[in-house]
């Protein structure tokens, strides 16, 4: 993980945002990677995030306003990477490892967010308050209790939307909960990462374009969660 | 009657509403003077016309001594080519009833034409032609339309029109009594209010009255708020069924061409297209505000507007039919650069301007007739090319009492932010900051006018009203980063000061006004003043206007820089401090590198390095940063600031490649701007 950027990866992201004048929407996906998403899970989730980013690609407008980061948790926090133009993303190949440090990736990701909004409002770029989604098959192995109020103070503040999604049965949703005291987390029916990512990308359109209203104004999320 | 016969037969006269109309202008210097040259004819000029455009000059109002100045300018050519002649003097009566007394006077004796755009004089004039009591010659009277051609005014439009405060280009009210009777308090009388009693008239029936209901559009009084009420419906047609239309018979919906919130649009076997609403979208007031709509047909080229309602086989309402639209949303076809430049790879500045122009073309049209687009955002405005564009999606346009009821942040009014749109109408005023807007991001492709550096999220910016750009010695200094101020400081200045005055809440500038600026915007790249560029790389400096600012970053390596001069007087004013960009750049690097230190990080225990990129640490060195020296001072202390009375050079903005003097350096970029600009090629 490496939070701080070289001159160049500066310079890139600084072009980007001086050229680009659409309004940005950063998106921060945290996900779990820890060992117990081995199998099918880790396969099902590499191709969601797959799926996802594929679709905003095609979405002329979508992708030029989000703004993607991925943070995984799993073993230790990794930055896969950080706020871009979704061209020169590649789409990450995710593998399982190690315990849960949901409250460090978290944390990271808030970071990333935090130095994305000062880039922004640094090179006179106007952006929407951005998204966080948070989704982990267990219970976290570090203490969240920072990292929860962190989101929980931003979200109140309406600086921010997470979108705390458990998977399988063994999701502590309860966890889940305590970093969004507004939207109730949601559990994943199944495996279906793809319908969930393909409503996050629908949303994503949604608001990148005609009414990009303060309030995220999401899809009916019937296809994939139960609540 | 073709324009050679009217000046070999008729007198003429030409009001000053029509000289300081802008879309005369092909008319007045060109078309007009040919075929009185070749009759030998002189039209007649009375001298209160001729004084009335000189008051004008000094008009308050900019744009009225903008148009007055042009109008003298032409009048001054025809009397230098002997192709007017002035009549009368300075104690007629104001210009308006100058010539209707003479009209009156010498309609007996002779042909009588006048060119005019205002449908009062118009029609005044023309009732001269009912007064029964004297056998007089008919009298002509005509105006010079939108697309620059002379037409004949029809007195029933003329009736229909009035009462309406939309006399196009009507530089000042015409006197009272006249005006008061004839307008019925729509005309503000603005100064001149003189009576003048020796023409006497009766006043026109018609005039007054509301508009015909067919004709065109009243403007809204009160919002319909009701909530809406879906009718209940069979069957909602799809792709491959039949529709029907009362006017374009059995309709076979063939091919699916767009889709949205709202409905599908369907292209038909009879080559028009056919929106269809989604079922609960069909609704009961759609239906009442689309028949109303279908009672003014609105026919300019361009602009997609109801042609008749579209029902399903049960003969129930599911939609409407439009003329086809061509060309691509101008979001996604030309407010990215690398798009723009692919769609259009052609275009120059100059057809920026002129797609502007033919935008505000239409909106004009569509506000002569109380018309408002209300969520006029670059969705839906197709764009084939500079002069061809399609407005779509007109059945949200605001309509008498139905409002329209969408709208997008960037382009609503400050005090209309976070309103729910289908609760209230909206004002013309509204509508001039979403044309402002417009047009402020087809001049600077894509970003938005209140972007700027602090900024927050789109909504906030507008409401705080700081328009981040400069005009003369005002600015805030916040204009964002990027080819944006460059663009903005080559714009011309009165362009730049009616988009000022319109952020900056002073005053909003009009359809017209813009369209004025930006013809002459055009004129001026047309003749080289202005550069063409699409995306011009520097500030314009003229070269009588350089000076040159000391950077007083301590570490700057080339301190001096050439920028215009009202710049360094700024600067100046505020104490001297002046950061060059690459510096800045530097800066906000750096400062970037700082908020490493944020609260709640300091528990990310998990923190490895990569070792690539190690994290600054406090006190350390910064990373180094290695500018350009200039050149042949590469022993000089780069802590020393160059006097700045010698003659400086240009900053250069990237050093010479290192693979001139050693190749094999080449892969090996030394300094930052080197490394940068190798990892950007990658990408392009």
């Amino acid at each position: 993980m490496s939070l701080p950027f070289s001159p160049e990866e500066f310079m890139i992201s600084k072009q980007e945002l001086e050229l680009n004048p659409s309004s940005r929407v950063p998106i921060c996906l945290v996900l779990d990677t820890s060992y117990s998403m081995n199998g099918e899970p880790i396969k099902e989730l590499n191709n969601g995030v797959k799926l996802f980013m594929e679709a905003i690609r095609r979405d002329d407008i979508a992708c030029a306003s989000a703004e993607l980061s991925l943070v995984t948790f799993g073993g230790e926090v990794k930055q896969l990477f950080d706020f871009g133009s979704i061209h020169r993303q590649t789409i990450p190949h995710l593998a399982v490892e190690g315990v849960t440090p949901m409250g460090a990736a978290v944390n990271h990701a808030l970071d990333l967010l935090e130095r994305r909004k000062s880039m922004y409002s640094d090179s006179g770029v106007d952006y929407f308050q951005p998204w966080i989604v948070i989704m982990t098959d267990g219970a976290p192995t570090d203490d969240i209790t920072i990292a929860a109020q962190r989101t929980s103070e931003l979200v109140s503040n309406k600086k921010l939307t997470v979108f705390p999604i458990g998977i399988g049965p063994h999701a502590d949703m309860t966890t889940l909960h305590q970093f969004s005291p507004k939207r109730r987390p949601l559990r994943l029916k199944g495996l279906r990462f793809v319908e969930f990512f393909e409503w996050l990308s629908k949303s994503v359109s949604a608001v990148s374009q005609s009414t990009p209203g303060e309030k995220v104004k999401t899809e009916a999320v019937d296809d994939w969660a139960e609540l | 009657m073709n324009l050679q016969n009217l000046v070999k037969n008729y007198k003429l006269f030409i009001d000053t509403s029509t000289w300081m109309f802008p879309d005369s202008q092909n008319f007045l210097s060109t078309e007009l003077p040919h075929a009185l040259l070749e009759a030998k004819e002189q039209i007649k000029v009375p001298v209160r016309i001729i004084e009335e455009v000189n008051r004008l000059m000094t008009h308050e109002k900019r744009e009225t001594r903008h148009k007055a100045k042009k109008a003298a300018a032409l009048l001054k050519s025809y009397f230098d080519h002997e192709i007017a002649r002035a009549f009368g003097s300075s104690s007629d009566p104001f210009a308006d009833q100058t010539i209707l007394y003479v009209f009156q006077q010498f309609r007996v004796k002779y042909n009588l034409a006048l060119i005019t755009q205002d449908r009062g004089l118009a029609l005044d004039t023309l009732n001269l032609n009912n007064q029964h009591a004297v056998q007089g010659k008919r009298i002509y009277v005509y105006r010079i339309n939108e697309s620059g051609a002379i037409e004949e005014w029809n007195p029933e439009r003329i009736k229909v029109s009035l009462g309406r405060d939309d006399a196009p280009s009507r530089p000042i009210a015409t006197t009272a009594p006249v005006n008061e009777k004839r307008t019925s308090g729509s005309h503000k009388p603005e100064s001149e209010t003189k009576p003048w009693s020796q023409v006497t008239r009766t006043r026109p029936a018609t005039a007054g009255k509301k508009p015909k209901p067919n004709e065109m559009f009243a403007p809204g009084t009160r919002v319909i708020t009701q909530k809406e009420t879906v009718m209940q419906i069979g069957k909602v047609p799809d792709i491959g069924e039949t529709v029907y239309s009362k006017v374009y018979g059995a309709l076979h919906l063939q091919k699916e061409v767009g889709s949205g919130g709202e409905g599908k649009i369907f292209v038909s076997n009879n080559g028009m297209v056919c929106k269809i609403y989604k079922r609960d979208r069909i609704t009961h007031e759609r239906y009442h505000k689309l028949k109303r709509m279908l009672e003014v047909p609105i026919d300019k080229p361009g602009i997609c507007w109801p042609k008749d309602i579209i029902t399903n086989g049960s003969s129930e309402f599911v939609g409407y039919i439009m003329e086809v639209a061509d060309g691509k949303p101008m979001q996604t076809a030309m407010f990215q650069k690398p798009v723009l430049e692919k769609n259009f790879p052609k275009w120059t500045r100059k057809d920026l301007v002129q797609l502007a122009i033919s935008i505000l073309g239409k909106i004009a049209y569509l506000h002569e007739r109380n018309i408002i687009i209300g969520d006029l955002n670059p969705l839906n405005i197709l764009i084939k090319n500079e002069k061809e564009v399609y407005f779509v999606d007109t059945d949200s346009y605001q309509i008498e009492n139905y409002p329209c009821p969408v709208g997008t942040i960037n382009f609503t009014a400050p005090t209309l932010q976070g309103k729910n749109f289908s609760t209230f109408l909206r004002t013309f005023e509204d509508e001039y900051f979403a044309v402002s807007t417009l047009v402020f991001m087809i001049l600077h492709p894509g970003k938005p006018p209140y972007s700027q550096l602090g900024g927050g999220s789109p909504g906030e910016n507008i409401k705080k009203m700081e328009f981040p750009y400069p005009c003369g010695e005002k600015g805030k200094g916040t204009a964002p980063d990027g080819p944006w101020k460059y663009i903005w400081s080559h714009l011309p200045y009165k362009l730049k000061e009616a988009l000022y005055d319109t952020f900056t809440g002073e005053k909003r500038a009009t359809p017209e006004e813009l369209r004025d600026l930006l013809v002459e915007y055009r004129q001026l790249i047309s003749n080289g003043k202005l550069g063409d560029e699409l995306f011009p790389s520097g500030h314009k400096i003229p070269k009588d206007k350089e000076a040159i600012v000391t950077c007083t970053d301590r570490n700057c390596t080339s301190p001096t820089v050439i920028v215009h001069i009202d710049f360094k007087e700024k600067v100046e004013k505020r104490g001297g401090r002046f950061v060059c960009d690459p510096c800045k750049l530097r800066r906000k690097y750096e400062k970037q590198m700082r908020t490493m230190g944020m609260p709640g990080t300091s528990h990310t225990t998990n923190q490895r390095n990569s070792g690539q990129y190690p994290p600054p640490r406090q006190n350390n060195p910064r990373p180094t940063w290695v500018r350009p020296q200039p050149v042949a001072s590469n022993t000089g202390s780069t802590q020393t600031k160059p006097n700045t009375a010698t003659k400086p050079r240009p900053v250069q903005a990237r050093p010479q490649p290192a693979a001139r003097t050693n190749p094999g350096a080449s892969t090996q970029p030394k300094t930052f701007l080197d490394r940068a600009i190798n990892i950007l090629k990658k990408f392009q």
